[in-house]
């Protein structure tokens, strides 16, 4: 119980100093996030990987 | 309640529980960022941009879900799983973006520690604990040693072109123009989500923690970071072009280039595992 609390009082100390810090900042990876195409070439290749291994 | 009597009121295993905790504070984390998305574009454009998360997050998503579902369901609940479960539902009823995120990180940490070396449970936490780090963990960092991190990207465009900087700010050659990397364009960024998709990679795959496998991140990451020198470059170097390199057609051809990069690095990585029989 004593283990829980200091977690989650931890937890909270964390999403206290997160937001703020994070308020303003990009959303990941602008650089990669490449939208809806990208998954479905994600989607299309897994597809293709497991025809190959199932020979 | 005992956990053998938490485990019979539940009447779910470890990895059915975790599949469910890891699916609720995954999309948790991703409604903080997806919110601002279709507020600045509408619905339909956000959609598109897959509410501004990576594809590669949404991909690592389905992965990981994809490798719990390969658990035979014999791992029977363990003593902390009970409140992990409980504290992550409890950070996803809080109206704070991040606390499905840290919760995200307690519950995948706990997982990758407790679960049986190479087990479904275990590649998936693996999964997830890589995912946290780009949708909070990274930006925390950049966050915090913005200063730092912004530099060291000014200082690979300036000595790329063997141009002056100063900070995060960099100099023309003949010092009539001027950039300045801003968090948005810091290598960072990208270097986070190479990371989630080399995990996804090599879990999806299993393939073996080593040198080896170390070492085509590290090529991924470099390759990330190389691409975004170069567009911030030409930035410099073409400044009549400034707008179209920054957000305009020069964005997409250096986004697709890293994707495409980080996919064949990773990949390669993977070939015997990903390519070759069963």
């Amino acid at each position: 119980m004593r283990r829980l609390s200091a977690f989650a009082s931890l937890t909270g100390l964390t999403f206290l100093v997160a937001d703020p810090a994070l308020a303003g900042l990009p959303t990941p990876g602008p650089l990669l996030a490449a939208g809806a195409p990208a998954l479905a070439v994600f989607a299309a290749g897994y597809y293709l990987v497991r025809r190959r291994r199932r020979g | 309640m005992t956990v053998r009597a938490a485990q019979r009121s539940l009447a779910v295993t470890r990895a059915q529980l975790f599949y469910g905790l890891f699916l609720i504070a995954t999309l948790n984390g991703f409604v903080g960022l997806a919110a601002r998305s279709i507020e600045g574009a509408g619905w339909a454009a956000a959609a598109f941009d897959l509410f501004g998360i990576s594809a590669i997050l949404w991909a690592a998503l389905a992965a990981g879900l994809k490798i719990l579902g390969e658990d035979d369901g014999t791992a029977p609940l363990r003593r902390g799983d009970v409140a992990i479960a409980l504290v992550l539902l409890l950070a996803a009823l809080l109206p704070i973006p991040p606390a499905s995120a840290v919760a995200l990180t307690a519950a995948s940490l706990w997982a990758a520690l407790t679960a049986a070396p190479g087990s479904p449970l275990r590649r998936a936490a693996i999964v997830f604990l890589a995912i946290t780090g780009a949708i909070l963990w990274g930006r925390l960092l950049l966050a915090g040693l913005s200063r730092p991190l912004l530099d060291i990207d000014a200082v690979f465009v300036a000595g790329t072109l063997g141009v002056e900087h100063q900070g995060n700010m960099i100099w023309s050659a003949d010092g009539a123009n001027r950039i300045i990397v801003a968090p948005g364009c810091s290598s960072m960024q990208g270097m986070s989500l190479a990371i989630v998709f080399w995990a996804t990679v090599n879990q999806l795959f299993r393939v073996g923690f080593g040198w080896k496998a170390l070492s085509y991140c590290l090529a991924a990451l470099a390759a990330t970071v190389a691409i975004n020198v170069l567009r911030m470059g030409a930035m410099l170097r073409w400044p009549e072009h400034q707008a179209e390199i920054h957000h305009g057609w020069g964005m997409h051809v250096a986004m697709w280039t890293t994707l495409a990069a980080v996919v064949a690095i990773c990949l390669f990585g993977a070939r015997r595992e990903a390519f070759g029989p069963r």
